[in-house]
């Protein structure tokens, strides 16, 4: 099953995390989100420029990572958060790329992957992992739009940071 | 006549009268007197012993000149009222003398200056709570040229044909869009088309998945979907069904 993981951060300022665990036909198997976190003023003076980077890996991060653990790896979208997760699992950056490529390919640590007819995604990991685990990834990519569910995903933890009774 | 000597503490915006502790003056000395503004008692050196109460008033024929002057101190001295204890110096009294001695400022209790209470908060950094919620079935599909199992052009055609059959349009009108594997079947599952991709619904977990095709109606810009039968999965399901 693939996770995909992510920090949203809304207008006003509220910070939640959520991991969206998907099967293998593609369907939605969990969703499990933070509380939304409305740094205080001191806090933000505190932690400055790293308060995003304190609290999706610190806070967020550490609590997804527990809770992931179906997913065998984490998906993200932006590559600093690449480096928030700490967790055994393999983590990898997934964006759409303007590459086209008739078949993925990989070199253990970056590969391509082929999205129908005209799409494609980069895949980057946090460190080398097996041709399996990549063909595994390009296998599903075939059912489903794997890059999709990102958007799901942050929408779900936008209406989380809007929500009063989330 | 009284005197009396005003300080305004600007920064709180609050009038005081004070009386002067002790001076150390030769001529002057103070009148110890609770309930009024403190007033200055002069001790005039021609008439040795001889006190004159300013505040009863001089005679025309006193030899004694007295300028009133409400503001005897400098201004400087307001900005004592923030310290409790005040060393004013060179003040000019009314008198026209100057005060080379020094005289000790005393404010009142209300001015006293108090520091503001001060309590240790350590900072416990942020804290959260996992929650899950209920999520929709849903996936999107995107077309694939091939499908891992042989499809034959004969299959497609028969598809075609349905399609024609059911929506009543014409073959030419009809573009063959690409495979989608896997598609969710059940009563319940809405589909849906974003472009070529396809958006599949439901509110339940759907237990079969086959594979379908996608064709597109050029003349009415319509989308149409058709399941491929699979021999394999349909024996499957055929011995689950029999047991």
């Amino acid at each position: 099953m693939l996770g995909y993981f992510s920090v949203y951060k809304s207008g006003d300022e509220k910070y939640s995390g959520g991991v969206l665990i998907i099967n293998e036909k593609g369907m939605p198997v969990s969703f499990k989100y933070t509380s939304p976190i409305k740094p205080t003023k001191i806090q933000k003076i505190i932690y400055g420029n790293n308060l995003k980077s304190y609290i999706a890996s610190e806070i967020i991060g550490k609590k997804i990572s527990e809770i992931a653990k179906d997913a065998e790896v984490l998906l993200v979208q932006e590559n600093e958060t690449l480096d928030f997760l700490s967790t055994d699992k393999p983590v990898a950056q997934l964006v759409s790329s303007k590459a086209l490529s008739e078949s993925s390919s990989f070199n253990g640590k970056e590969g391509i992957i082929t999205l129908g007819q005209n799409y494609s995604a980069k895949i980057s990991f946090s460190y080398e992992v097996s041709q399996e685990l990549f063909k595994k990834i390009s296998d599903l990519a075939e059912i489903f739009d794997i890059l999709e569910p990102f958007g799901r995903l942050n929408e779900a933890l936008s209406f989380v940071c809007s929500s009063e009774d989330s | 006549m009284l005197f009396r000597r005003q300080l305004t503490v600007k920064e709180i915006d609050l009038e005081v009268y004070s009386r002067l502790n002790t001076l150390k003056f030769d001529n002057i000395s103070f009148a110890d007197i609770r309930d009024v503004s403190p007033f200055f008692v002069f001790i005039d050196r021609s008439e040795e012993l001889s006190i004159n109460l300013i505040d009863a008033g001089f005679e025309d024929d006193e030899s004694a000149t007295v300028i009133a002057q409400t503001d005897i101190f400098s201004s400087d001295i307001n900005e004592g009222c923030t310290f409790d204890d005040t060393t004013v110096k060179n003040a000019v009294l009314g008198v026209q003398s100057r005060v080379k001695h020094e005289e000790s400022l005393r404010c009142p209790d209300i001015l006293v200056h108090v520091g503001p209470e001060v309590s240790i908060n350590s900072f416990s950094g942020i804290r959260t709570v996992i929650k899950e919620k209920k999520v929709k079935c849903f996936v999107v599909k995107n077309p694939v040229k091939e499908l891992k199992i042989s499809i034959e052009k004969k299959q497609i055609l028969q598809m075609i044909e349905v399609i024609v059959k059911e929506h009543n349009v014409l073959i030419s009108d009809l573009a063959f869009s690409g495979f989608y594997p896997q598609v969710p079947v059940a009563r319940d599952v809405r589909y849906s088309w974003a472009g070529k991709k396809l958006y599949c619904e439901s509110d339940s977990m759907p237990k079969v998945y086959m594979n379908a095709a996608g064709f597109y109606n050029s003349r009415r810009n319509e989308r149409y979907l058709k399941f491929i039968r699979d021999p394999v999965t349909e024996e499957k399901s055929g011995k689950r069904n029999q047991s």
